[in-house]
């Protein structure tokens, strides 16, 4: 008998928890275990390690058991351009100032919906990034330099 | 009884000033407006605004997201009525009966219903709090380490029942919290643990970029995913706002009814808007005369889950501010942000903190005065917003996230975590999982930690400790018959229709 991945989204999850799992069975090894009547640093993280690898193996039998619905396509364009805004925003804010990063975030993150228009986006940028940095230098008070 | 309009008062003396007047107003205001937007819900509005309070005080910072917390509840029920369309979940059921008599022409009656429904349950929810929270809070005050892990247990498995979708998962996405919030130093030891060497971590991980990643962005990447979706706007000008009385008399009884219900689910863990907006309606239908008048029109069937759902959510409050447990995923966001403010949710707020405790109280039932204000002659307006297209939208919601994240503590580190929560939150999207008890398994994780091992210590390593004194049984009895109500499966399949996000 072949084992075959009927349910994509279990077995998605279990991988999850497997790696979760791992790093806290292998982290809590450098920690004091402790007793029962006074816990170390490592006495929960060992529980939860081992509760949560039983779930994943729970998840791992139900996945070549029970069929399930596929995964999705994975939605490369919006991750890539949703994610990458925050690095750009992470880069930028220190270096160009909030005008240039609230900017540039904006623009990278509307290339997430299909067909870029330059036009409506520039302008929507522009709008966005007068109002952050009113809002947020202005009415909040928050100490960051709008320019570079 | 005099004691407690003594608590009303100080309350409503700081609800009052200038400052929170403004503040209550401006949260109503935000969230009516993002509660009308479809794709964003409350949990991701307050997860976005949270870092713009805290610049605020303590007490500013918390009425302002109670206010923007129903005002969304009530901003969804606006389009649930004038286009199909829930604007939270807890406004699902709006739907059935709201759009069908705005179909007939009464979209105006339906409004009105559904903001006076609200406004009655505000005003009884306030009440029934400022009556039970001292009680409550005097009884926590005798907890013990072992009560108080009792008690958390009991909340996560309650975030279980609420959660729809596989137990197995619910189970593991609290787990999944639980894990989240060790990382850091341990307090009592001093160790760090899973910081992987990096400082930044040595706070532990911060709440703001895990909110926002797990809710905020994970959304975002979701409905882009979704082709765009279709707006049908009732067309007909809404007249009439003020209901007859006839339709004001068969809608009482109901809103009597949906209060009761909403306030007594609203204390539950796990409870709230949502669950009580649906049993609400359930109910109404079990006691209506004539039941195939639902889903054409019935008035009772808009009264009812609306004024349960505004009851539900303003009672959900007590069990956070009383003992420090929040009850669902909006609650521990307000717990995560009263810790940043340095005050820890609990019994002893009400007593160290009065003014704070009972302020946010009074500011409640002064917010649903307001939204009857904001909303009905400023329909109009909430109408207009509903043409603006989500590609405007998210590009807006992402660079607030960023100012945000970052602005906490001028840390870059910040957003790069938020940006790994969004893919995480995407994540377990896909693979059909619940973020919203793996937020509460991270408020509460760190302090289940803490009372675990106080609880221990005391008993000599002894776990019958757990079940020996009678406050701590009675939660862990609860825990287990709870459990076994979501494994049984009939249950289990009505619970699918039981909507999580609140």
């Amino acid at each position: 008998m072949r084992l075959r991945v009927t349910n994509p989204r279990d077995a998605g999850g279990a991988v999850l928890l497997f790696v979760v799992g791992g790093l806290l069975l292998v982290g809590q090894q450098s920690l004091p275990r402790g007793s029962a009547v006074n816990m170390g640093a490592g006495y929960v993280p060992n529980i939860l390690g081992w509760g949560i690898m039983c779930i994943a193996i729970l998840l791992t039998a139900r996945s070549i058991r029970l069929g399930g619905p596929p995964l999705n396509a994975v939605p490369w364009r919006a991750l890539i351009s949703i994610l990458g805004s925050f690095f750009v925003f992470a880069i930028l804010i220190e270096r160009a100032g909030l005008a240039f990063a609230a900017m540039a975030t904006i623009l990278v993150a509307a290339a997430a919906a299909a067909g870029f228009r330059w036009q409506s986006n520039l302008l929507l940028a522009l709008a966005l990034t007068t109002f952050s940095v009113v809002l947020f230098k202005f009415a909040l008070g928050v100490a960051v330099s709008v320019w570079p | 009884m005099m004691e407690m309009f003594d608590h009303l008062a100080l309350g409503f003396s700081v609800a009052l000033s200038g400052n929170s007047l403004f503040y209550c107003f401006l949260g109503a205001l935000i969230g009516t407006l993002i509660g009308v937007l479809p794709g964003i819900g409350p949990v991701t509005t307050i997860a976005l605004l949270m870092p713009i309070t805290f610049v605020l005080s303590p007490v500013s910072a918390l009425i302002m997201l109670a206010g923007i917390y129903y005002g969304a509840q009530y901003g969804g029920s606006t389009t649930a009525i004038l286009v199909n369309l829930p604007g939270e979940a807890s406004s699902v059921v709006t739907t059935l009966d709201g759009y069908q008599m705005a179909l007939q022409g009464r979209a105006g009656e339906a409004l009105a219903i559904a903001a006076i429904g609200s406004f009655f349950a505000g005003c009884v929810a306030t009440l029934l709090i400022a009556a039970t929270g001292p009680l409550l809070s005097s009884i926590a005050l005798e907890f013990g380490p072992a009560e108080y892990f009792a008690l958390m247990c009991f909340g996560l498995v309650g975030s279980i029942v609420m959660a729809s979708g596989s137990v197995i998962k619910a189970v593991a996405m609290i787990f999944l919290g639980l894990a989240l919030g060790l990382v850091g130093t341990d307090v009592n030891s001093g160790d760090a643990r899973f910081t992987f060497g990096m400082v930044e971590l040595s706070d532990g991980i911060g709440f703001v970029p895990v909110a926002m990643g797990l809710f905020g962005v994970a959304e975002i990447l979701r409905n882009l995913r979704t082709a765009d979706d279709k707006r049908e706007l009732v067309s007909a000008r809404i007249s009439g706002l003020w209901p007859g009385l006839s339709t004001l008399a068969k809608a009482f009884p109901a809103m009597v009814r949906g209060t009761t219900i909403g306030s007594i689910l609203g204390l539950l863990p796990g409870g709230g808007a949502t669950l009580s907006s649906f049993v609400a309606y359930v109910v109404e239908k079990k006691v209506a005369k004539d039941p195939s008048r639902f889903g054409h029109g019935a008035v009772e069937g808009v009264a009812g889950p609306e004024s349960a759902n505004n009851a539900g959510a303003q009672t959900s409050f007590v069990p956070m501010l009383v003992l420090g447990i929040p009850s669902n995923a909006v609650m521990a966001l307000m717990a995560g942000a009263m810790m940043v403010h340095g005050i820890a949710p609990g019994p002893q707020v009400m007593t160290a903190n009065p003014s704070l405790f009972w302020g946010v109280i009074a500011s409640m039932w002064i917010g649903n005065l307001m939204l009857l204000i904001i909303n009905l002659p400023l329909i109009g307006i909430w109408v207009a917003l509903l043409k603006i297209p989500y590609r405007m939208m998210f590009p807006a919601i992402i660079v607030f996230c960023s100012i945000g994240a970052y602005s906490i503590d001028n840390s870059t580190f910040a957003l790069v975590l938020t940006a790994m929560f969004g893919l995480l939150g995407y994540l377990l999207m896909e693979f059909d999982f619940e973020p919203a008890p793996l937020l509460l398994g991270f408020v509460l994780g760190p302090l289940m930690e803490e009372n675990l091992r106080r609880a221990m210590l005391l008993s000599r390593g002894n776990p019958m400790t757990f079940v020996e004194s009678p406050l701590s049984l009675f939660f862990m009895v609860g825990a287990a018959i709870l459990l076994l109500i979501v494994l049984v499966p009939s249950i289990g399949r009505t619970r699918k229709t039981v909507f999580v996000e609140d």
